[in-house]
């Protein structure tokens, strides 16, 4: 089996009709399973999505909605066993020195193997939610973050790495670099290392930045100065950044297109403006009507009624008719509504449309 | 009743502090300020929310009213029908009538809960303790006040581990509530919470409220929902309060630099991806090494000589608003406009 489904000789970017922005992961029918002893759980039932040079696409959802899981399969850090991809295709775009673009079905690589790990890092990079899980406690984090660049640039000199180290952490802001570069994990505040682990994801010159929940943890003062830090670099290294968060307002502060998941799969896809002032689907319109925010109006919150269903049941039909106010009996709870396009860009999970 | 009512809740002057010690002969060598002279009032039925991010002491402070710290300085009082309390010296008997009268509703329902117990030994043991009620009037009484939260009764005999965080959560409330509490603190009650069932929750708190005239502190981090829930919004800032006033007006016209920080902070629907935003720098001042003078003025845009000297006081400035900066009649803050 050959890891790559498709080597080509590509002049003009790979980009669809009237997009000026050349294609870097296209994400087709993406489905990640939890075999478990309780059950089968679906956590990514057929996503689908693609994410172009320099473009922002944040993810909504709450939990269990399979966001993070669609984040660890592009990099194949899903903890397997017990998840696994089971279907669908992860199509990375990239461009060599010489112009030529290589795609390559992510997941057909070995996830632990050789050329997955030069991916991730050099190509994709992934902050988390809790920069303690990505940084060793028992080395620096300088040291953490000039084997990052060693081992995906053979040819750089230690001295040249620990140059770049500092140069980076200088650049995400951390004061007295050359000082701080030899400091350990736990002597950084919370926001420090968050800014540590940007360094540490942005330090080989990744095309994508994915961003789990990074700020959540974070006070909303540091969080500002880390989304702002983030946009920053974005435009400076051209990077696309694919940000996932439960919070709709920063979302939509970070993204150019925003999509909405519940329960493993896309409910509604769409740019932020649209989202925001025109959401369609009952569960976007929804969640926008139960939680409170900081301007606007002040009127009751409406709550979405009920709960998320167990993550092993199966539920037939659309996932979220359980819930949904505008259901329809003998339709919605017995077929999957398909994601469609209601009109250019918009994409909808409703028998509404 | 005509007159002005007395504050439910005085709190003067509250300190607490944690000492550190160091060395092998573990000798303090310095203390934590985590409360730093806070002064407050708040009256029957209202809702106070009280915002700060790390450090700025609002769990202590909540932690000292019921007592579940002891505070090193100040006086607390909590009038009630029967007795005013003095918090911070209450006898044996008086701290069970105490927390008959104050309760807390807690941040994580998953540590909260006693995974042994199921929910009506939980939502019972308040009135066990305190000698209210037992037996078959005990139950009735639990199933009463789970009805009222939302739950059903063939939940009295399930554990913890067989709810959501949602239901969790309801079954603390339910607990704080069956005692009859004047005062409610709930410190972060919807932060864990996934962001469709928190307005489940801040509804019926809103809905218990009303019934059972309570009156609530409720403390979080989130501007969102501090400014859903309360009548009146405290600031605070490493163990200070900077600023308390009514709600609106607060976020409209705030009058401390670092509530205008935070205010500026906090992420807008209406800020798409194209609007950049004024950015405070700096983090929370180390509890530990407190700056002299005013404790926000390191980080402070408009800080003159007099802030590095002098800690400013607590001062009135309007109705009901208190500020606690030596510039602040100057200053034109910029806050939140709720119309956009």
């Amino acid at each position: 089996m050959t890891p790559y489904t498709e080597m080509q000789q590509v002049n003009s970017p790979a980009a669809g009709i009237g997009n000026e922005h050349r294609l870097l992961i296209d994400v087709q029918d993406l489905k990640t399973y939890f075999f478990l002893h309780e059950g089968t759980v679906k956590a990514v039932d057929g996503v689908s999505f693609q994410i172009r040079e320099g473009r922002s696409l944040g993810v909504i959802g709450e939990s269990g909605c399979g966001k993070s899981v669609t984040a660890q399969s592009l990099m194949r850090i899903v903890p397997s066993p017990p998840g696994r991809e089971v279907g669908g295709k992860v199509l990375l775009y990239m461009e060599q020195p010489g112009g030529q673009v290589d795609i390559i079905n992510v997941l057909e690589l070995a996830a632990g193997g050789a050329k997955m790990r030069s991916i991730r890092g050099k190509h994709i990079g992934m902050i988390f939610q809790e920069p303690m899980t990505s940084f060793s406690p028992l080395h620096s984090i300088g040291e953490q973050i000039m084997e990052a660049i060693l081992i995906h640039e053979p040819g750089v000199t230690k001295k040249q790495a620990r140059q770049r180290t500092i140069e980076m952490l200088r650049r995400v802001g951390i004061p007295r670099a050359e000082r701080l570069v030899d400091s350990y994990p736990h002597q950084f505040s919370g926001g420090m290392r968050q800014r540590a682990m940007i360094a540490m994801a942005l330090v080989c010159g990744p095309r994508l930045l994915i961003g789990d929940e990074p700020t959540t943890a974070l006070d909303v003062t540091i969080e500002a100065q880390i989304l702002e830090l983030i946009k920053d670099l974005q435009d400076e290294f051209g990077m696309a950044l694919m940000y996932i968060s439960h919070d709709l307002a920063v979302v939509g502060q970070m993204s150019d297109e925003i999509m909405v998941m519940y329960l493993g799969m896309v409910m509604e896809h769409a740019d932020t403006d649209t989202i925001f002032d025109d959401p369609l689907h009952p569960y976007t319109v929804a969640l926008w009507r139960s939680i409170p925010t900081i301007e606007g109006k002040l009127e009751r919150l409406s709550p979405i009624s009920g709960g998320l269903p167990s993550p092993y049941q199966i539920i037939p039909g659309c996932p979220f008719s359980s819930r949904c106010e505008r259901r329809m009996p003998n339709l919605c709870d017995v077929s999957l509504p398909p994601l469609k396009e209601v009109s250019p860009g918009h994409k909808v999970r409703c028998f509404l449309y | 009743m005509a007159n002005q009512q007395e504050p439910l809740l005085e709190v003067n002057d509250l300190k607490k502090y944690f000492p550190v010690s160091h060395g092998f002969l573990q000798r303090t060598i310095g203390y934590v300020k985590a409360v730093d002279g806070v002064n407050l009032a708040v009256q029957p039925g209202e809702t106070l929310g009280i915002v700060g991010e790390s450090g700025s002491g609002k769990t202590t402070l909540g932690r000292c009213i019921t007592k579940l710290y002891q505070p090193t300085g100040g006086k607390i009082l909590l009038r009630t029908d029967n007795h005013t309390f003095s918090v911070t010296h209450l006898s044996k008997e008086e701290l069970r009538a105490f927390r008959r009268s104050a309760q807390t509703i807690f941040q994580d329902p998953y540590s909260s809960l006693n995974p042994r117990m199921n929910v009506l030994e939980t939502v019972g043991e308040p009135l066990l303790v305190n000698g209210i009620a037992h037996g078959r009037e005990l139950e009735d009484r639990v199933t009463q006040m789970i009805l009222q939260v939302g739950l059903r009764v063939e939940h009295l005999r399930r554990f913890p581990h067989s709810f959501s965080g949602g239901q969790r959560q309801r079954i603390g409330i339910a607990r704080a509530l069956v005692v009859n509490p004047k005062l409610v603190v709930a410190d972060e009650p919807v932060s864990a919470l996934d962001v469709s069932i928190q307005a489940q929750i801040l509804n019926l708190l809103q809905d218990l409220q009303e019934k059972y005239q309570l009156t609530y502190i409720f403390i979080s981090h989130a501007m969102s929902v501090v400014r859903y829930v309360s009548n009146r919004i405290a600031v605070m800032y490493a163990g200070k309060l900077v600023e308390v006033g009514p709600k609106d007006e607060l976020l409209a016209n705030p009058r401390h630099p670092y509530t205008e920080v935070l205010l500026g902070a906090v992420p807008r629907p209406s800020q798409r991806k194209h609007i950049r935003r004024q950015i405070s720098p700096g983090e929370p001042p180390d509890l530990f090494n407190l700056p002299g003078g005013c404790v926000f003025q390191p980080r402070c845009r408009y800080a003159a000589d007099i802030c590095k000297e002098q800690a400013p006081q607590l001062q009135e400035v309007s109705q009901g608003a208190f500020v606690s900066c030596h510039l602040s009649q100057s200053l034109h803050l910029e806050g939140i406009q709720s119309i956009v």
